[in-house]
């Protein structure tokens, strides 16, 4: 029995010992990451502070890094433009999915669903891939109508960071309204509501389930680079503020960090570190305002 | 709670506006001189190929072409510089442009280059002209060019064959011109021989042997009488280690072709491209590595190694480069010498802007006659369409013509980085001209 | 049903709404028919061919992807292994050891881990990450003579084992939150049952896990989608070097989203290239589907 008791003992120990290691090494790994990206990033963004916000990159082989305003200023446009498509689809997608009623709707909803859920499972590379693909059939149309358009630019960019976000959003906001026990629609609907109605004020009362559904999109937009080589293509210099901007090649802090990082010239590794630091810190800043947005429900 | 969720949102709000006025201010400080501006081409009496044009910008930038004297066979009458606007005997077609942005994309090797000129150009012009360069690898520079996507492209080794019939099938009119010389160095580790202070000797011959894994070890005879006498004792007895690169890259497209020129077999087994198999891998005494800097990492960390790199890059990171043999027999190593003196010697017989070159470096750069030239050279090349809007082919105009003679200028010109000769320039000048002149 | 007759005299703006739903399907089906469409040329010319071969020989044309099909499958489930590892680790010290206090201390910072733009993990895996693993895990173990079995590191320490280490890592916060919810929620009787057994903490713990292993098949579903679709992090670390002994995994190697990422710069300078990274990419869907299906299926079951 005593040996018994020390077996199941010793046993409990390693079982213990190694969750605990797994703890402690997932944890260590992480802080690493933060860690490398803070102490490389900020010095860089320190040394250069307010500069490095505005400024164009600079030179490969000299000693001062330059900025990566550009890219800042992209990845605010192709995500605000990214976002302000994918909400009200996402949502209204949502709706239509989880209050259809009639066969054909079912139909429709299901397939939604699955499709969506498929467009998870590409490399997002080739989500942009496609998203060139499309907008390159279009451009002898598109050019009738606006003479600028071009595959390479700000909408296409725009488009593919919809689309690699979009499942996402979706998805949660319906698992969300799908989860609203029956009696609680029964009762909205009673209220006389149709059902668009219904679903808003269903929707107000998921608002948390929403909020994080729309921030997981948005930093999935912000945090995306794969998608954009094709479509954003990605710009070191302002682009030009007129009409067709739309329609030009933009920056992203993400593709900066990628490019700058694969060269061999020290200030642009650096540069790359600084936009990596900047991107988590705008990932930083998203997060905290998702944990406040929740915590006020 | 309320209030903090209002902040919140508010907060993000005013982080995306704030970050948008303030990168658009940034940019108005930066395009300050966005004013339309006036070109004036003169067009001189003479039917000369090199047409001088005066670019009137407000900052009064004028860039003139000054050719200095060059051994092009073609006898030019020398246009004279001219920085005030003189009467010109031609009505003057005077054409208005506006703030213009051209997007460019191609080879990843001239990116640094790239970058260097387009931050002086803008300077220079006052930003009124933006122009954007993404490397996005030679291929898709071409591609992308040729689906409309891009403005310019730039390629390591020229348009391809297919690209070219799709040129030609499409009936487009278009220019191809070299912008900066590109030559690929043989990097080596031996420490036996870095002990001995020797530096190695390799021909062509051997280099395609080694990569198809006909030669060995180091100390083969075939390599050995290469060697200066003293220092073939040092020669190791070990098996060399074939490093190349993995990713399409139009180093490798220069390598081979370089290979394939010299070597019969490699021509047949091999042939060239920016991604080749590599009979040394299946031996396992080589394997590939990214970019140029994963290749002389690997070469750098591996005693007995041999790989390939980038002349700039071997240069700018002072990595030890193998003598090759050239045309006449003697050993060189790339500089700017040795590629100059190569690649001047092909503006001779520079085939015309709408010709194919895909084989340029094949057929016209590489193991060129002279006593003093590399054989491995090459140029990036520029591609541009003749039928495109008037407004753009003057910003492509103004950029490339900058590019062609401020752009290589010793203090526009990064370090590692070789300008073309000056016979080149000329010529590739002359090419240009077609963008204006229809 | 009585909802129906409350819509009778609706306007009904679900009509209106559907054309946002067929938008979206059939953008994705636009997605797949490019992918389909683009990668017809080999498919036509090669069959079933290039799954079978490693070579990738663009001057002959001569494609097979097999390499990076393998590379792909061994990084993921590597990475689904230590991440599976790590995660538990990590859900069951929160939900159980933890003091209450801390809680939400570790929760946040996983969380915001999760958050970190993929690129970010590449780069540190690429200056940090690899040169680490080299040195005090690979070498080390190549010393203890496993190099017959796991090849010869690069010089560099990219390497599939590299790559597979740092999807895990990317992974783990995703897995670690659904595990982690799973068992927080597990209802109060359930546990005081297994104590009244007289069961050990650690005994416990594992029956829990067992009890939840529905969560933990669906943390391994988000993680495998996410392991073998991650490109630019992996196409940092992961060496691209075609390598038809993918088990080697201290090799550099290639996945399908790297192999993609790498070549599709000088792709289109060949006839082939685009339709065979296409037609590999198609198959990589295909396998995804399959594996989600099978993991949801025997999810469903137990």
């Amino acid at each position: 029995m005593k040996t018994l008791l020390s077996t199941r003992k010793l046993k409990s120990a390693v079982v213990f010992i190694s969750l605990l290691a797994a703890f402690l090494l997932a944890l260590l790994l992480v802080g690493h990451i933060v860690a490398t990206v803070t102490y490389r990033g900020l010095a860089v963004v320190a040394s250069n502070f307010p500069r490095i916000f505005f400024d164009i990159p600079a030179v490969p082989g000299v000693r001062e890094v330059g900025g990566v305003g550009p890219h800042l200023l992209g990845t605010a446009l192709l995500v605000t433009i990214a976002f302000s498509i994918g909400v009200p689809i996402s949502l209204l997608a949502a709706i239509f999915t989880a209050e259809s009623l009639k066969p054909w709707e079912r139909k429709l909803g299901k397939m939604t669903r699955l499709m969506t859920h498929m467009l998870i499972e590409f490399p997002t590379i080739v989500v942009g891939l496609s998203v060139y693909g499309i907008m390159s059939a279009l451009t002898p149309y598109m050019k009738t109508l606006i003479p600028g358009f071009k595959p390479f630019s700000l909408l296409s960019g725009a488009v593919a960071l919809f689309l690699v976000s979009v499942p996402y959003m979706y998805a949660q906001i319906e698992d969300g309204l799908k989860s609203i026990p029956q009696h609680v629609r029964e009762a909205v609907y009673s209220l006389g509501a149709g059902r668009l109605l219904t679903s808003y004020i269903l929707l107000k009362y998921l608002k948390s389930t929403v909020y994080a559904a729309l921030s997981i999109g948005l930093a999935r937009m912000v945090s995306e680079t794969a998608a954009l080589f094709f479509t954003a293509f990605g710009s070191d210099v302002y682009p030009l503020f007129d009409i067709q901007m739309l329609f030009r090649p933009i920056g992203s802090l993400t593709l900066a960090v990628y490019y700058f990082g694969l060269t061999g010239y020290e200030n642009w590794v650096d540069l790359s570190w600084a936009a990596s630091f900047i991107l988590f810190v705008l990932s930083l800043v998203l997060f905290i305002a998702s944990r406040l947005l929740l915590r006020g429900r | 709670m309320k209030n903090l969720k209002l902040v919140a949102v508010v907060g993000v709000i005013a982080a995306v506006v704030v970050l948008s006025v303030v990168g658009f201010t940034a940019t108005q400080n930066q395009l300050v001189r966005r004013e339309v501006v006036t070109v004036t081409e003169r067009v001189t009496v003479t039917q000369s190929p090199a047409v001088p044009v005066t670019v009137t910008t407000p900052v009064v930038v004028t860039v003139t072409v000054t050719p200095t004297p060059t051994p092009t066979p073609t006898p030019r009458p020398t246009p004279t510089p001219t920085p005030t606007p003189t009467p010109s005997p031609t009505p003057t077609p005077t054409v208005t442009i506006g703030p213009t942005s051209i997007t460019g994309g191609g080879a990843t090797f001239v990116n640094p280059q790239m970058q260097l000129w387009i931050r002086r150009f803008m300077e220079v012009t006052g930003g009124r002209t933006s122009v954007n360069y993404q490397s996005i690898g030679s291929g898709a520079g071409e591609a992308k060019w040729l689906e409309g996507a891009l403005d310019f492209g730039v390629s390591d080794i020229g348009i391809s064959k297919a690209g070219y019939q799709k040129l030609v099938d499409g009936r487009r009119r278009f220019i191809q011109i070299p912008i900066i010389a590109g030559s690929v160095a043989v990097i080596y580790n031996i420490p036996e021989f870095a002990r001995a202070g020797c530096e190695l000797r390799l021909s062509g011959e051997l280099v395609a042997d080694i990569y198809l894994g006909k030669i060995i070890k180091w100390n083969d005879p075939r390599i050995a009488e290469l060697q200066d006498s003293k220092c073939r004792t040092y020669l190791p007895d070990k098996e060399i280690y074939g490093v190349h690169r993995s990713d399409g890259s139009g180093t490798t497209a220069l390598f081979t072709m370089y290979l394939t020129l010299i070597s019969k077999e490699w021509a047949e087994k091999i042939s060239y491209g920016y991604t080749v198999t590599w009979p040394r891998d299946q031996m396992g005494l080589g394997e590939g590595a990214r970019g140029n800097e994963g290749v002389s990492a690997k070469v750098l960390n591996t005693p007995h190694s041999i790989g390939y790199v980038e002349a700039a890059y071997a240069i700018q990171q002072k990595i030890p480069v193998a003598f090759v043999r050239n045309r006449e027999g003697r050993f060189v190593k790339p500089d700017a010498t040795t590629v100059s003196e190569a690649l001047k010697r092909a503006a001779v017989d520079l085939p015309g802007p709408q010709e194919f070159w895909g084989d340029l470096p094949l057929k016209y750069y590489m193991n060129r006659e002279g006593e003093n030239t590399y054989p491995i050279v090459g140029t990036p090349v520029a591609f541009m369409y003749l039928d495109a809007p008037r407004e753009l082919r003057l910003a492509l105009y103004e950029f490339f013509r900058w590019v062609l003679t401020e752009g290589q200028k010793a203090e526009n010109i990064v370090e590692g980085f070789i300008p073309i000769p000056e016979a080149l320039r000329v010529k590739a000048l002359q090419y240009l001209e077609a963008l204006i002149s229809t | 049903m009585r909802r129906v007759s409350k819509l009778k005299g609706f306007l009904d703006v679900f009509k209106v709404i559907s054309i946002i739903n067929l938008i979206l399907v059939s953008s994705v089906v636009l997605v797949v028919l490019i992918l389909l469409i683009t990668s017809l040329p080999i498919v036509f010319r090669d069959g079933v061919v290039p799954l079978t071969r490693s070579i990738w020989n663009p001057v002959s044309e001569e494609y097979g992807f097999l390499f990076a099909l393998g590379g792909t499958i061994v990084t993921a489930s590597l990475a689904l292994v230590i991440s599976l590892a790590l995660s538990i680790g990590l859900a069951v010290i929160y939900a159980e050891y933890i003091p209450e206090k801390l809680r939400p201390v570790v929760k946040n910072f996983m969380d915001l881990a999760a958050s970190i733009p993929s690129v970010i993990y590449g780069l540190w895996g690429l200056k940090v990450l690899s040169p680490l693993l080299r040195s005090y895990v690979m070498e080390p173990l190549v010393l203890l003579g496993l190099s017959p079995y796991f090849g010869y590191p690069s010089p560099t320490g990219t390497s599939l084992f590299s790559a597979a280490v740092l999807l895990a890592i990317m992974v783990t916060p995703l897995s670690s939150s659904i595990i982690r919810e799973r068992l927080v929620s597990i209802p109060m009787h359930i546990r005081e049952a297994l104590y009244s057994l007289g069961l050990m903490k650690t005994e416990v713990v594992l029956l829990e896990l067992k009890y939840i292993r529905r969560s933990i098949l669906t943390a391994i579903a988000v993680s495998y989608s996410r392991a073998v679709g991650e490109t630019a992090a992996v196409a940092m670390v992961v060496g691209n070097v075609v390598n038809p002994h993918f088990f080697k995994v201290f090799r550099p190697g290639y996945t399908i989203s790297s192999l993609i990422a790498d070549q599709y710069p000088n792709a289109e300078a060949y006839y082939y290239m685009v339709p065979a990274l296409f037609y590999a990419a198609l198959v990589l869907f295909f396998i995804s589907l399959a594996v989600n299906f099978l993991l949801l299926k025997s999810g469903e079951r137990t």
